[in-house]
C-alpha cells in the first residue's frame, strides 16, 4: 500500500546544527529538547552566527471539564502551553505556540497522590512539546 | 558708563573725506571710534555734525560694525549690526540689519534694535519676515548664544563670531 | 486563549489642538529647568537684566519645554515667565491650552488659568479653572474635569474639585469627583484613585453592579493604590444587600528576583440565608516565588478560610469555587545542568468533611542526569527522602527513602527507534503505628520495611510513511506501530502503608507508562506486552492536519499488587482499547476525540469528543460531550456517579465593538443544565458596559465545624453589570478576556512551575 521506511528527518540543512537557548537554560523542556536534538543529530552549537532555536517560558493551567451531581468538580483539564521560534541568520523569528491538555480527574480524599500524579502528567506533557517542537523543525520555511 | 559722555570721541581710519558744505566727514577703512569705554570698529563711517562743528550723529557699516561699552552694573554690552547709528545727543544707539546685542545676560537679534543707553531700554521690531529672537541665560552660564534649537525651520543658525571678548 | 481582537478604534484617536513642539519621548529632566529661555516675537522691550515684554506670535521655549502665547514678559530677577493671550504650552507628557501663565524658569513649576489639558501618548483629557505643574512633574487641576472619551460631549467624566495626575507614578487621585455619564451627574465619589498609564492595570473596573440570589443586589468599587513602582494595591468593598460588606484586598509586590501577591478577605457577619447566627468570614493567602542569583528558587503558597463553603460563597481572588483544597506548600529547589535538588514541605487542607492527606516535613529530592555517558548509554538517578506525619498524631507517621538508578539505551533512526531501559527501585520505611490504633489496616504494617524491586523495559517504534493526494491536495502519511514489554517482578507490599499513592487513571497516554500507581507506595507487578499505532497526515509544508492513535496493554501474567480494600488488580488479559483523534476536519472546523472500550466486557469506559468551529480571532463554536461511566463512588448511597454531559460554547462578535461570550453544560444523567452562563459586552473606546447571566451548580460542603448549614439551594443565579472605565491605562479594546475568566468553566487556574 505505497508505505516506506521513513529515511529522513525532512529537517532543512540549515537547522542541522543550531544555539538552543531558552528562558530557564535549566528547564525541564530545555533538558528535553536537547536530547532529542542529540537523538535527531542536530548539532547543539554556541556560535552566535547559528540558527537560533528560543524556548519560552512554559505554564500549566487548569479548568474544569466536568462536575460531580453534588457540584463539586469530577474531572480537569491541564492545559500546558509553551512558546518557541526559530530564528534564521537575519530573518525574522518564526515562532510557534504548542498546547497539549490532558483531562485529570481530582480527588479530594487522595490529595498528596494526585499531587503526584501531577506531576507525573507535567513531565508527560513536556515530553510531548519536546517531541512537538522537534516534528515543527521540518515546517520551518527557510528564504 | 556715564563719564563716557564727557569723553571726547576719537575716530581712526585708513582715510577720511569731508563734505563740508552739509557737515559731514566720511572715514573708511579700519575704522576704529572710541569714547571712553565706547568702542565702534568698522569698514566705513559717516560723521554728522552739528553747525558748530562738535559731532551730531555717527553712522557706522560693516561686514558687520561691532560695538562695545561697559555698563553700570560692571557688564559689558557688546553688538553688532550691518549699520550701526549712534546719535550723542540723546544716547540712542539704532542697529540695523541683522544686528545682534549681548547684555546682562541676555542676547537679542532681529532686523533694527534700539538701545536708549541713559535708560538702558533696548526696542526691537521685527520687519516682518523674521521675528526677533531673545535668548536669556540662566545667572551663571556665558553669553555664547545656544545653537537654534533644531524644531525652528525658519531661522538659519548664527554662528558666533570668533574672538569676541567675554565680559 | 483566543486573545485580543483589535477592533479598529480610529475614532478613538484623540488629536491635540496643536501640532507637537517638543519631543515627546524626551524625559522632563530637572537640569532642563537651568537651560536658557529662548523668544522669538514679533516685537520686545527690555530694560537690561530686569526684564523683557515681548509681543506678536510669541514662541517661547526652554529645554524641552514650549509657550506660544500672544504676548508674554520674562522677569530676569525674579526668573520668572508670564504670557497670555491664545496660550499653549507643551512639554514632553502634556499639552495645555489657556488663558494665561505663570511659570519659574528656574524650577520646572508653572499655573495655567482657564486651562485645557491632553496627557501625551493616552486619552486622557480635560479642562481646570487652574492647572499646576509641580516641581516633580505633577500635574494639580483645581476645579477640573477627566475623561478619556474624544467627543466634545465625553460620554463621561469625572469633575472634581481636585484631581492630581502624578505622571512619575502614573496614576491619579480624584477628591470628591462628581460622576457624570452623558453629560448629567450620576452620583459622586469622596475619593477615587485611576491608573494613568498602560504600566499600571488598563481598565479601571469602574463601580459593577449586579444581583444574584445569594447576595441580593451588590456593588463592587475597586480602589487602586500604588504605593511604590513595585508594590501595589487594590481594595474592593462589595456591599451586597442581602448579606452585608465584604472587603477583599489584593497585594502584589514585583522585583528583580521576588513576585508574590497577599490576598485578605473579610465579612463581618454574612446575613447569608443558608448561614445561621451570621457569622464572621475570612480568607487570607500570601504566594511568593524567587528566583535569586545563586540558583536557588524559592516557593511559598500558603491560603486559609474560615469555612469550607467560602469559595462557593464569594468571588475570591484566592481560588475558584470549583476548587476542594488548599495548597500549603513551601518548596526551594537549585539547579544545574545535570543535577537538581530540592527540599519541600506540604500540608493540603481539603475542603469538606474528607481526611486529611499526610503532611511531607520535609521531603529531600536528588535528580542526576547523564545523558549518554558511555556508548550511547544513559545514567539517570533519582533519589527522596520524605518525612510523612499527620495534624492529629494518633496517627500513622513515616518515613521513607527512595532511590532509583536508571540505564537507557535509546537508539534512533529516522526509519524507528528502539529504547532499552534497566532500572532499580529501592526503598526504605520506617513506620511508626500508633500503639492505640483502631485502624484495622495498620494491624500488618512493619515498623521497617525494604522493598527492591528491579524493573525492565523495552520500547520500539518504526516509522513508515506514503506520499498521498486527497481531495486534490498532496498530503504525507505517517504510520507508527510501536510496541512495549515491561517487567516487574512482584512483591507483596501490605506491609507498607499508603501515603502518597493511588490508582493512575488509564487512558491513551497511560498505554506506555511504567507503573499503575502514583507516588511511590505500591510498585505494581508487571508482565506486559503494549502494542499501539498512530497515523498522521501532513500537508505539504509539513503542517500536522491529523493524528490518531490506539492502543492496548496485553496483561502476560496478573498484577496482584493493589492498595488495600480497593480491587485494583489486574486479572483480566488485555486492558482497555484506548483511543485518540485530532484533526482538522475543514478549513475552520476541528474534532478531538478519545475513546476507551473495554473489549472483554464490550462496554465502554471514556468517551470524549469535541467540534470546534473556529473561523477567527475570538470566534469558537464549540459543542463537547463527555461520557465517563463509574467515575466514582457517592458516599451516602454508595452507587456508582456516571458523567454523561453535553457543552456548548461560544465566542462571538456581533458588530464591530459588540462580543457575546456564552456557555451551556449539561447533565444527560440528571437531566438538568449545570451552567448556563451568557454575556454581552459593548465596548466604545472609552468605556465598556458588560450584561452577564450565570446560572450555575452550587457546590456544597458539609462543614461541621461551622455554623450549621441549612439545605442550600441547588443553583446560583446571578445578573450583573459592568460598567469600566477605558483608555485610562493603554488604550485599545479590552477584547473578550475578561468574560472568558467568568464561568465554572471558563476559569483558568495558573499552576506554579519551578523549573
Amino acid at each position: 500500500c505505497g508505505f516506506h521506511l521513513k529515511s529522513d528527518y525532512l529537517i532543512p540543512t540549515e537547522l542541522q546544527s543550531l544555539r538552543l537557548e531558552s528562558s530557564d537554560d535549566y528547564g525541564e523542556l530545555h533538558r528535553l529538547v536537547k536530547e532529542r536534538l542529540r537523538l535527531s543529530n542536530i548539532g547543539i552549537v554556541q556560535e552566535q552566527t547559528a540558527p537560533r532555536l528560543w524556548l519560552g517560558n512554559d505554564n500549566l493551567e487548569r479548568s474544569t471539564l466536568s462536575l460531580f451531581p453534588s457540584g463539586q468538580v469530577a474531572e480537569y483539564e491541564l492545559i500546558y502551553s509553551v512558546r518557541f521560534s526559530v530564528t534564521l541568520g537575519d530573518q525574522p523569528p518564526q515562532s510557534f505556540d504548542v498546547e497539549i491538555r490532558r483531562d485529570y480527574l481530582d480527588d479530594p480524599r487522595t490529595a498528596l497522590a494526585k499531587n503526584r500524579e501531577l506531576d507525573l502528567l507535567l513531565q508527560e506533557m513536556r515530553a510531548q512539546a519536546a517531541d512537538q517542537v522537534i516534528r515543527t523543525l521540518s515546517t520551518i520555511k527557510v528564504q | 558708563l556715564e563719564s563716557d559722555t564727557r569723553e571726547k570721541v576719537e575716530i581712526k581710519a585708513d582715510k577720511s573725506k569731508a563734505d563740508l558744505p552739509n557737515g559731514t566727514i566720511v572715514y573708511s577703512g579700519r575704522v576704529r571710534i572710541s569714547q571712553g569705554t565706547l568702542l565702534i570698529n568698522a569698514d566705513e563711517l559717516r560723521v554728522e555734525a552739528t553747525d558748530n562743528k562738535d559731532v551730531k550723529v555717527l553712522v557706522a557699516t560693516g561686514t558687520p560694525a561691532t560695538y562695545q561699552q561697559m555698563m553700570e552694573n560692571g557688564k559689558l554690552a557688546e553688538a553688532e549690526a550691518g549699520e550701526i547709528r549712534y546719535s550723542l545727543q540723546d544716547r540712542i544707539l539704532t542697529l540695523s540689519h541683522n544686528a545682534e546685542m549681548r547684555q546682562s545676560g541676555s542676547l537679542v537679534k532681529g532686523d533694527t534694535i534700539q538701545y536708549d543707553l541713559d535708560q538702558q531700554k533696548l526696542l526691537a521690531e521685527s520687519s516682518g519676515d523674521e521675528q526677533i529672537t531673545t535668548i536669556f541665560l540662566p545667572a551663571d552660564a556665558d553669553l555664547k548664544p545656544e545653537p537654534e534649537p533644531k524644531p525652528e525651520p525658519e531661522q538659519a543658525p548664527v554662528e558666533p563670531k570668533q574672538g569676541e571678548q567675554q565680559p | 486563549q483566543e486573545g485580543q481582537v483589535l477592533v479598529p478604534d480610529t475614532q478613538c484617536t484623540i488629536t491635540l489642538p496643536v501640532p507637537m513642539m517638543v519631543d515627546p519621548n524626551a524625559t522632563t529632566d530637572e537640569q532642563a529647568s537651568s537651560a536658557p529661555v529662548t523668544v522669538r516675537a514679533d516685537s520686545s522691550q527690555a530694560i537690561a537684566g530686569v526684564s523683557a515684554k515681548f509681543q506678536g506670535d510669541v514662541k517661547l521655549r526652554q529645554g524641552n519645554r514650549a509657550i506660544n502665547a500672544d504676548n508674554a514678559e520674562v522677569l530676569q530677577l525674579e526668573q520668572r515667565v508670564l504670557a497670555n493671550g491664545d496660550l499653549v504650552y507643551q512639554d514632553p507628557q502634556v499639552t495645555i491650552t489657556a488663558e494665561d501663565l505663570t511659570a519659574d524658569t528656574d524650577k520646572y513649576n508653572a499655573t495655567l488659568s482657564q486651562a485645557k489639558y491632553w496627557l501625551h501618548g493616552q486619552q486622557v483629557h480635560g479642562d481646570a479653572k487652574k492647572l499646576q505643574i509641580t516641581d516633580d512633574n505633577n500635574i494639580v487641576l483645581q476645579g477640573g474635569s477627566f475623561t478619556t472619551c474624544p467627543a466634545e460631549v465625553p460620554d463621561w467624566e469625572l469633575k472634581a474639585d481636585k484631581i492630581i495626575i502624578d505622571s512619575n507614578e502614573e496614576w491619579g487621585e480624584i477628591y470628591s469627583a462628581q460622576v457624570r455619564l452623558f453629560d448629567t451627574p450620576v452620583f459622586y465619589v469622596p475619593y477615587m484613585t485611576v491608573p494613568v498609564s498602560d504600566k499600571r492595570k488598563t481598565g479601571f473596573l469602574f463601580p459593577s453592579f449586579s444581583t444574584s440570589t445569594k447576595n441580593g443586589v451588590d456593588v463592587k468599587a475597586p480602589f487602586y493604590w500604588n504605593i511604590a513602582p513595585n508594590f501595589d494595591m487594590t481594595i474592593t468593598p462589595q456591599v451586597m444587600s442581602s448579606r452585608g460588606v465584604w472587603l477583599a484586598t489584593e497585594g502584589r509586590y514585583l522585583t528583580e528576583q521576588h513576585a508574590g501577591m497577599v490576598n485578605l478577605e473579610y465579612i463581618g457577619n454574612d446575613r447569608l440565608s443558608s448561614l445561621t447566627g451570621s457569622p464572621d468570614r475570612y480568607a487570607y493567602s500570601w504566594e511568593h516565588s524567587s528566583r535569586l542569583d545563586n540558583g536557588w528558587r524559592l516557593h511559598a503558597d500558603y491560603a486559609t478560610i474560615s469555612d469550607d463553603n467560602y469559595f462557593n460563597d464569594f468571588d475570591s481572588a484566592i481560588s475558584a469555587s470549583t476548587d476542594n483544597q488548599l495548597s500549603r506548600v513551601g518548596e526551594a529547589s537549585y539547579f544545574q545542568e545535570n543535577w537538581n535538588l530540592g527540599i519541600k514541605v506540604q500540608d493540603i487542607k481539603v475542603l469538606g468533611d474528607d481526611q486529611d492527606p499526610f503532611q511531607v516535613m520535609p521531603q529531600l529530592s536528588y535528580q542526576y542526569r547523564m545523558p549518554a555517558f558511555y556508548q550511547g548509554l544513559d545514567f539517570n538517578f533519582d533519589t527522596e527522602l520524605t518525612n510523612f506525619t499527620h495534624q492529629d498524631n494518633s496517627q500513622l507517621s513515616a518515613i521513607r527513602w527512595h532511590m532509583e538508578p536508571t540505564l537507557t539505551l535509546p537508539y534512533q533512526t529516522p526509519a524507528g527507534s528502539l529504547t532499552t531501559e534497566m532500572k532499580l527501585m529501592q526503598t526504605f520505611y520506617q513506620q511508626d503505628v500508633p500503639s492505640n490504633n483502631s485502624e484495622p489496616l495498620y494491624d500488618d504494617l512493619d515498623q521497617f520495611v525494604s522493598r527492591t524491586l528491579p524493573q525492565f523495559r523495552v520500547h520500539g517504534q518504526a516509522n513508515f510513511e506514503r506520499q498521498l493526494t486527497f481531495s486534490g491536495s498532496p498530503y504525507r502519511q505517517t504510520l507508527e506501530p510501536q510496541a512495549q514489554y515491561l517487567f516487574i517482578p512482584h512483591q507483596d507490599q501490605s506491609d507498607i502503608g499508603v501515603y502518597d499513592t493511588a490508582q493512575l487513571q488509564d487512558d491513551y497516554n497511560g498505554l506506555f507508562r511504567d507503573r499503575r500507581f502514583s507516588g511511590l507506595d505500591r510498585i505494581a507487578d508487571a508482565n506486559q506486552l503494549t502494542l499501539g499505532v498512530a497515523t498522521r497526515f501532513f500537508d505539504d509544508n509539513n503542517q500536522e492536519k491529523m493524528r490518531f492513535a490506539l492502543g492496548q496493554i496485553f496483561y502476560l501474567s496478573d498484577s496482584e499488587v493493589s492498595l488495600p480494600n480497593e480491587s485494583n488488580q489486574i486479572q483480566q488479559s488485555s486492558s482497555a482499547l484506548a483511543m485518540e483523534l485530532d484533526m482538522q476536519a475543514a478549513e475552520h472546523w476541528f474534532l478531538a476525540g478519545s475513546l476507551q472500550l473495554d473489549t472483554n466486557a464490550g462496554t465502554t469506559n471514556k468517551s470524549e469528543v469535541t467540534l470546534d468551529y473556529r473561523p477567527g480571532n475570538n470566534k469558537l463554536v464549540q459543542f463537547s460531550h463527555r461520557y465517563v461511566p463509574e467515575l466514582a463512588i457517592d458516599e451516602e448511597t454508595g452507587e456508582f456517579i456516571d458523567i454523561n454531559q453535553f457543552g456548548f460554547r461560544t465566542t462571538w462578535p456581533i458588530a464591530k465593538d459588540t462580543y457575546f461570550v456564552g456557555n451551556y453544560y449539561y447533565d444527560g444523567n440528571l437531566n438538568r443544565t449545570v451552567e448556563s452562563y451568557a454575556g454581552v459586552q459593548w465596548e466604545s473606546c472609552c468605556w465598556a458596559v458588560r450584561l452577564t447571566y450565570d446560572r450555575h451548580l452550587n457546590t456544597n460542603y458539609s462543614d461541621s465545624g461551622f455554623t450549621t448549614i441549612s439545605q442550600r439551594d441547588d443553583y446560583d443565579t446571578s445578573w450583573s453589570l459592568t460598567f469600566e472605565l477605558k483608555g485610562l491605562g493603554s488604550s485599545g479594546p479590552l477584547g473578550v478576556s475578561d468574560m472568558l475568566d467568568e464561568g465554572l468553566f471558563n476559569y483558568r487556574r495558573p499552576y506554579y512551575l519551578k523549573n
